[in-house]
């Protein structure tokens, strides 16, 4: 079934960047097509619709079946799994980021929650408004602090 | 296990205020310690300019090597959303592939808050909005031929 042996995502991707050749694909979808009936559809010469069904095979997306002088166009949409791979390669990579992004909060809040002695000077922090932005908070040089952060 | 989409999206909840968790996102000190996806993968912030249009290197070891991801910062709005391009650089073998990250921050609340992340794949076209509509139709192409892959082969989960 997969022929396709390529990783060339960005061929694939290139390929279904231009609208004329999205549009080749569409009609393609339904039923396969002679190469000068596809290129007949559009408004180009069949130059330039040759160089965008080579765009196409070269991704893979097309296949190309020569009857003597006649060649017919048919869509191929497997070099698409290996976009699909990606996609769930990096579902799982962000599952496991965003699984470290959460123990290294926690961590990164306790720190600060007990600051080291040096930036343990009392601060000018008024609980009843912790983030009014009719006052903004103004505090000491020197104390490294991040709205947003008050232990309340 | 091919998906129907074009994009990776995961959604995970923080008992942390936004303010931090924008922070963490957008200091290459803190980058650096989390966005891995594992202990042994070593990641190194060569560069992180961080603007709109500004770039950053990331430097990661794998295991098997080094997989290093470069990207442009596409959109700013502090503790409300970051949108950047993530471009896999050789020897990565997704090296080539342009891809782009959207996350989203919801503060629900002074405590909490709701981190989405979309990972997505798009052509290789120069981005600015003119192109939007351009890959946007791409991809909605290409959710259209992996659903219909998938109604020919049905994968069994």
């Amino acid at each position: 079934m997969d022929e396709y042996e390529s990783s060339a995502l960005d061929d694939v991707f290139a390929a279904l960047a231009h609208p004329t050749r999205r549009q080749m694909l569409v009609l393609l979808e339904n039923q396969g097509s002679k190469v000068t009936d596809l290129a007949a559809r559009f408004d180009c010469s069949l130059n330039v619709a040759s160089k965008h069904i080579q765009s196409l095979e070269r991704a893979g997306l097309v296949r190309r079946e020569r009857h003597g002088r006649v060649h017919r166009l048919s869509l191929d949409p497997a070099p698409l799994a290996d976009a699909a791979a990606f996609i769930e390669r990096y579902r799982v990579r962000w599952e496991r980021q965003l699984g470290r992004l959460g123990n290294y909060l926690d961590r990164l809040a306790k720190e600060r929650k007990t600051p080291p002695v040096k930036n343990s000077r009392k601060t000018h922090h008024d609980p009843d408004h912790p983030r009014s932005p009719h006052r903004p908070a103004v505090f000491p040089s020197g104390v490294s602090r991040l709205r947003g952060l008050d232990p309340t | 296990m091919i998906p129907t989409t074009h994009e990776a999206r995961i959604v995970r909840q923080f008992s942390h205020p936004v303010s931090l968790v924008y922070e963490a996102w957008t200091q290459p000190k803190h980058i650096e310690q989390w966005l891995r996806p594992a202990e042994s993968i070593r990641l190194s912030v060569k560069e992180f300019n961080f603007r709109e249009g500004g770039e950053y290197f990331f430097d990661y070891v794998w295991a098997d090597g080094a997989k290093p991801v470069r990207g442009k910062f596409l959109r700013i709005v502090p503790e409300q959303s970051l949108i950047f391009s993530w471009v896999p650089q050789p020897p990565d073998p997704d090296a080539g592939a342009e891809t782009m990250v959207s996350v989203f921050f919801r503060a629900e609340g002074e405590k909490r808050t709701e981190v989405e992340v979309l990972h997505t794949l798009f052509p290789n076209a120069p981005m600015c909005d003119c192109h939007n509509q351009g890959w946007s139709g791409a991809l909605t192409l290409l959710s259209a031929l992996l659903s219909k892959r998938q109604h020919i082969n049905p994968i069994n989960h």
